[in-house]
């Protein structure tokens, strides 16, 4: 077809603009039309019927009452289209929210079924679809809290555990290691034993102490239970940069100061800085780390920042052990219902923010 | 006239050995030995002592709670805590009860002696291994005071967002509550470290702190 690309323009215009046309006016357009089309053959009929009247005389009264009566017709026709339009328009009105509400998540979105007719099978087909995605979303948000408790679980055993086996280590192997120690000094003593054989043997076993009192910090550090999360942080942070040499900037919200946290939580949010630090560590070959542990009025935030490479965040996490660590931050954070969020970018540095709402039902204890 | 010693300790392996190292010391008795907190509080009632040698971790009553009851009634009894505990955390709170003396388990021997002689006199006595990192905490405590008032040389807006930003904030969040874009924010944040020579968020929030910029809400 070869014509003037303008008016096909056009044409195609005015085409989109009728096909976007509410529904209602659609059918209430078409209704008057017929009305009007039936209205003005009545009046040319009734014109040509008068012409002939009044040409023979009859009075000008009766075609001005016809008139009127041809108007009072149009209006009453004009109400009728209206109402034909919504009679036909609504239950799709309401199919639409409907479908809009379920878009938004409201899973209990339903539509109204107004007639038996095709609209009303389409609603009901919605409907049916609505139901078994609300089940199925039931049924995803069960398994998610089923998953969320075994992980608390899990979790809970697992630092039990460590506890456990850091007061073993630390309460009994140490002091036993200790009560040998004693019996070794006060035998060498009195019984006159060479003193470099003895010294050995007393710097042998306090080597032995050291081992075992690294062995329990590195399980589970008694100062969180005793003393709290600030002091642990600061504790453990102090021995990473002794280690690493690496410059470690710490600092909480004090005053007032960060006092105890749930127990639970203290532990998680030490968990996931050791996971942190040990990332940095490990993959940044940063130079400087900074600390900061905020106490809001119904929430924590902490936030470990670092000068190293940094990564892409979005694209891929590295190796494993690294997706593998942030991933385990992230699930530490969920259960208390916070969020950890890893900002990064290739050498700028990274940025890991944990945010925990402190609700009314974890009673959080005053420092002492 | 000897110094009369009560031993509290839960292990008790640990306790004879350590009773049979004392007595042979001229100038100290062991009156008494216990084995947990309450019968600690209750035996330092009943034997007339001078010193008590004190575990931290027991059963019933931990070591810093007995420390504490027992002091409040004999201010002038010789507390000496003999621990595992090497953090200085313990140290700290066990002498701001009133303890004498600190002396880590690892160190029984000489040093056990030498504390117990001075807390029987009254004195102080601190295990020479925890010196070190209180020497350290106390001069790196001194080093973090050290904040400058640098607050004027900051712009109304830059004292908003270094607050913003001591406060936890994302450069997305501040942007949005000053109603500035991101890049301003950088922008500001970039001239606040530079005019008060921080290195980190760290340092950032401290200096907020000292210069009352920091509110949490």
């Amino acid at each position: 077809m070869t014509g003037d690309p303008k008016a096909t323009r056009a044409s195609g215009g005015i085409r989109r603009w009728l096909l976007s046309v509410p529904m209602f006016i659609k059918v209430f357009g078409i209704g008057v039309l017929v009305v009007v089309t039936f209205a003005a053959l009545t009046i040319c009929w009734l014109q040509m019927e008068l012409t002939d009247g009044l040409a023979a005389g009859e009075n000008l009264q009766i075609a001005r009452s016809v008139g009127l009566g041809v108007l009072v017709c149009l209006l009453i026709a004009a109400g009728m289209a209206a109402l034909l339009a919504h009679v036909v328009t609504r239950p799709i009105d309401q199919l639409v929210q409907a479908a809009q509400r379920l878009g938004e998540g409201h899973f209990d979105a339903r539509a109204e079924v107004v007639y038996d007719d095709e609209i009303g099978h389409l609603a009901a087909a919605f409907n049916r679809m609505a139901e078994r995605l609300d089940e199925y979303h039931r049924q995803v948000e069960e398994k998610e809290r089923a998953r969320l408790r075994l992980l608390e679980r899990i979790v809970d055993a697992q630092e039990e555990e460590r506890r456990h086996i850091a007061r073993e280590l630390h309460d009994q192997l140490g002091q036993s290691l200790m009560a040998l120690l004693l019996s070794v000094q006060s035998e060498c003593k009195y019984r006159g034993f060479p003193e470099p054989y003895c010294a050995n043997l007393v710097a042998q076993i306090r080597g032995l102490g050291e081992e075992i009192h690294r062995l329990a910090w590195g399980m589970r550090p008694s100062i969180l239970d005793d003393y709290g999360l600030e002091s642990a942080l600061e504790r453990y942070l102090d021995e990473v940069s002794q280690k690493s040499k690496i410059e470690i900037d710490f600092q909480s919200s004090s005053p007032p100061n960060l006092g105890r946290l749930p127990d639970r939580l203290e532990v998680a949010l030490y968990r996931i800085l050791q996971e942190a630090v040990t990332n940095v560590l490990r993959h940044a070959g940063a130079t400087r780390l900074s600390v900061v542990i905020l106490r809001h009025r119904d929430e924590v935030t902490l936030l470990i920042e670092d000068d190293g490479c940094g990564f892409d965040p979005h694209a891929h996490l590295g190796n494993g052990s690294r997706r593998l660590g942030l991933s385990g931050m992230q699930e530490r954070a969920a259960l208390f219902g916070g969020q950890c969020v890893v900002e990064s970018e290739s050498g700028r540095g990274t940025t890991i923010r944990v945010k925990i709402p402190l609700s009314e039902e974890q009673p959080c204890l005053s420092a002492s | 006239m000897p110094i009369r010693l009560l031993i509290a300790d839960d292990h008790a392996v640990f306790r004879s050995g350590l009773k049979a190292l004392l007595e042979k010391e001229d100038d100290v008795i062991v009156v008494a030995e216990t084995g947990n907190g309450e019968e600690t509080v209750s035996a330092v009632e009943n034997c007339e002592i001078d010193v008590l040698v004190l575990d931290i971790s027991m059963p019933g009553l931990p070591g810093t709670k007995v420390a504490e009851a027992v002091l409040e009634k004999h201010p002038q009894l010789g507390v000496v805590v003999l621990t595992m505990h090497e953090d200085e955390y313990y140290l700290q709170e066990m002498l701001s009860l009133g303890v004498k003396a600190f002396v880590l388990k690892k160190s029984t021997g000489t040093d056990l002696i030498q504390a117990i002689r001075a807390a029987a006199r009254g004195e102080q006595y601190v295990d020479p291994a925890l010196a070190g990192s209180m020497i350290h905490s106390y001069l790196g405590r001194r080093a973090k005071r050290r904040g400058q008032s640098k607050v004027d040389l900051l712009t109304p807006r830059e004292q908003e967002v270094c607050s913003l930003l001591a406060g936890g904030h994302t450069n997305a969040e501040i942007a949005q509550k000053l109603a500035i874009s991101e890049r301003t924010v950088e922008t500001h944040r970039a001239h606040i470290m530079t005019k008060l020579d921080l290195q980190s968020r760290a340092e950032l929030v401290r200096f907020a702190i000292d210069h009352s910029l920091l509110k949490l809400d």
